[in-house]
């Protein structure tokens, strides 16, 4: 019940907003995407969130079920302030938490309730419809700590340990007027943080997007997995969320979050919004999705604004 | 978060750009074509860097080499201004010596005047990316499984290019001029044509209309606008400094259109949107002065990233590229 009025209220601007229903289609019913709907709800991803890209991957690793250039979507050097970790220290002394969905196998996805966390919001890139309750997002990113001690204990922590790299860019050498080139000046509004590429592919198996990680220390090098736990809802490392091979990329040390239940919880949030009379179109599919996502990475700051009906054509 | 109103001139400083190499895309790429196309052969290649607006207030964006910058032709038809392709150039060498011995500061001068050849000739305005090519340098050690490089971003400079204003755009546009702009960007950056240009001029009417044209347009401006504005992506989010790429669209407005009073939009980001208290509206001006024209000039030029010029130490740290996952004990191993 506690759940149920949690959601509702989150739900409530949005559902104001909506228009009426539309046709069923199979996600409504398992919360799972065909090929074309993933392509579809992708493209709509690409043109609301334009931080958002199709990519090819590697032509080696092409699936021909989609179009050669529309494999998988990528947002690319997305900053990740702090780790969560030390926010969920902070969240769990204040807050308590339930779990939303635990009717199977006991592995459900975390929902916290932390309303009097909402203090000045820094940031503008806020979601104008109301988090869902399984994401902390907005709560973390109220924590204004950009220059904190704490992030400054990180930054020494994660150089990685190569021989031959040298990192070039934390001096801040003396510029000579006859050069000009600024090499990033001390100034508190240039940011040294880690950042995330975030790619979303399909998963046949599952019928469900994914996600993976790939992470960058505050010099530009590659993550290894363990630091890429930090930025990872304790409760989901090492759990759903593992380390394993890009379906499309080379490179190693992505992070994936597992799909296995990811169309129970797609299910769940539709018949919520099914409920409050919406039924959301299945082209906003991935809108829902990624804000399911801050739950499991809540201090990776990507874009998946959703400033328009989910139940309405708003294009 | 407001820019500082600028009053004096001073010299042009811009933001550095930096680099990120997708380590294990980028060097198995460049190793397999070491393997089976360049052989022992080490003259120069083409390759393709991404360059982006900034997109974050607080973060700058990155130059990005990624495994399809080595491709011959690209297979991503679909145009992202997250991913515009900027010409380069690789030069692989065959040992560690030959890489030591490259001589670096030639390298750099040989793509400086390659910029000045461009913009002089008008293929500027025909690819405008022209103008943030890029160089890059390696080793690719194939028995130890690591890729060296070093990459330069080549900047043409003169003392006398000088920063007369900068402000927020925000401060400097009218509320009409504003949403006029942001939605001519929107359709900028939106149009298949258009999306992946870093350069463009701006005109804003006296009814706070506003057009947004690209540089091969130039010829057919009507004349009459009350503002004129050369924009580029900027891929920095200093307040302080416009990004790294409005240097060498400095010199190309002073030495191919003659302007020598350039206003300039840093164009940046937010939410796949302008940001117009980010982005930033200036003022520089620079004559190109005599013998930038000539074929043989050799323009002063800084880039090598990493290097810090005019501290007197010409010091490049060698970045490398570990594969060692890749390789085929490394796989037995992990069994």
């Amino acid at each position: 019940m506690q759940v149920k009025q949690k959601v509702y209220e989150l739900y409530k601007g949005t559902v104001e907003r909506v228009t009426g229903p539309r046709t069923v289609s199979a996600f409504l019913e398992k919360g799972v995407l065909s090929v074309p709907e993933f392509i579809l709800a992708g493209d709509n991803l690409v043109s609301k969130c334009p931080t958002w890209s199709w990519e090819a991957g590697d032509p080696s690793k092409r699936k021909p079920y989609f179009p050669a250039d529309k494999q998988f979507l990528v947002t690319r050097n997305v900053p990740c302030l702090r780790r969560v970790v030390s926010v969920e220290e902070e969240y769990d002394a204040a807050r308590a938490e339930v779990v939303l969905d635990d009717d199977e196998g006991g592995e459900g996805w975390l929902a916290t309730h932390g309303v009097e966390a909402s203090n000045t919001k820094e940031e503008e890139d806020i979601p104008s419809m109301d988090t869902l309750d399984i994401g902390k997002a907005e709560e973390i990113k109220a924590i204004p700590s950009y220059f904190g001690s704490g992030e400054k204990q990180d930054e020494e922590d994660d150089i990685p340990d190569m021989d031959t790299y040298e990192d070039t860019g934390d001096h801040l050498a003396t510029i000579q007027p006859s050069y000009f080139v600024a090499e990033e000046p001390e100034d508190d509004n240039i940011l040294r943080t880690r950042t995330y590429d975030i790619s979303i592919t399909y998963d046949k198996y599952f019928q469900t997007p994914r996600v993976w990680l790939t992470g960058y220390d505050e010099s530009g090098m590659p993550l290894d997995g363990e630091l890429m736990f930090e930025d990872i809802s304790q409760d989901h490392a090492h759990k759903s969320v593992t380390i394993e091979d890009h379906p499309h990329l080379y490179a190693e040390k992505h992070a994936s979050v597992h799909p296995c239940r990811h169309a129970a919880v797609m299910k769940k949030i539709i018949d919520v919004l099914v409920s409050r009379g919406v039924e959301p179109e299945v082209d906003k599919y991935l809108f829902i999705f990624l804000k399911f996502m801050a739950s499991v990475i809540p201090t990776i700051e990507y874009d998946y604004t959703m400033d328009f009906d989910l139940g309405s054509t708003s294009s | 978060m407001a820019a500082k109103a600028e009053v004096r001139p001073r010299p042009l400083k811009v933001e550095a750009i930096k680099s990120s190499v997708d380590m294990v895309e980028f060097g198995k790429a460049l190793r397999d074509l070491k393997l089976d196309v360049l052989g022992t052969d080490d003259s120069p290649i083409p390759i393709t860097g991404y360059y982006a607006p900034c997109t974050h207030p607080k973060v700058s964006s990155l130059f990005r080499l990624r495994r399809e910058s080595l491709a011959r032709s690209s297979v991503n038809s679909f145009g992202s201004r997250n991913k515009c392709p900027v010409p380069g150039m690789l030069i692989n060498t065959n040992n560690m010596l030959g890489f030591q011995n490259l001589d670096v500061a030639s390298l750099l001068r040989e793509e400086g005047k390659k910029i000045l050849h461009d913009i002089l000739c008008g293929k500027i305005e025909e690819c405008p990316s022209l103008l943030l090519r890029f160089l890059v340098i390696s080793f690719a050690d194939l028995k130890n499984w690591k890729v060296y490089y070093n990459i330069a971003f080549p900047s043409v400079f003169h003392s006398k290019m000088t920063l007369l204003s900068l402000h927020s755009a925000s401060e400097v546009l009218s509320q009409e001029e504003a949403a006029s702009l942001s939605k001519s960007m929107k359709e900028w950056c939106g149009s298949n044509e258009t999306t992946v240009l870093p350069f463009f001029w701006v005109d804003i009417t006296s009814d706070s209309s506003v057009v947004v044209r690209q540089l091969k347009d130039w010829k057919d401006r009507q004349g009459g606008a009350q503002k004129l504005l050369f924009g580029f992506y900027d891929h920095g989010c200093h307040q302080d400094y416009p990004g790294w790429a409005l240097r060498n669209y400095v010199a190309f407005l002073s030495l191919r259109w003659k302007i020598e009073k350039v206003q300039f939009l840093c164009y940046r980001e937010r939410l796949g949107g302008v940001d117009l208290e980010k982005s930033l509206i200036g003022e520089a001006s620079f004559a190109a002065p005599h013998g930038w024209d000539g074929s043989d000039y050799v323009p002063e030029v800084i880039g090598w990233e990493g290097e810090t010029p005019g501290d007197g130490r010409k010091e490049m740290k060698l970045k490398s590229i570990n594969l060692e996952s890749l390789s085929p004990e490394s796989k037995h191993s992990q069994v």
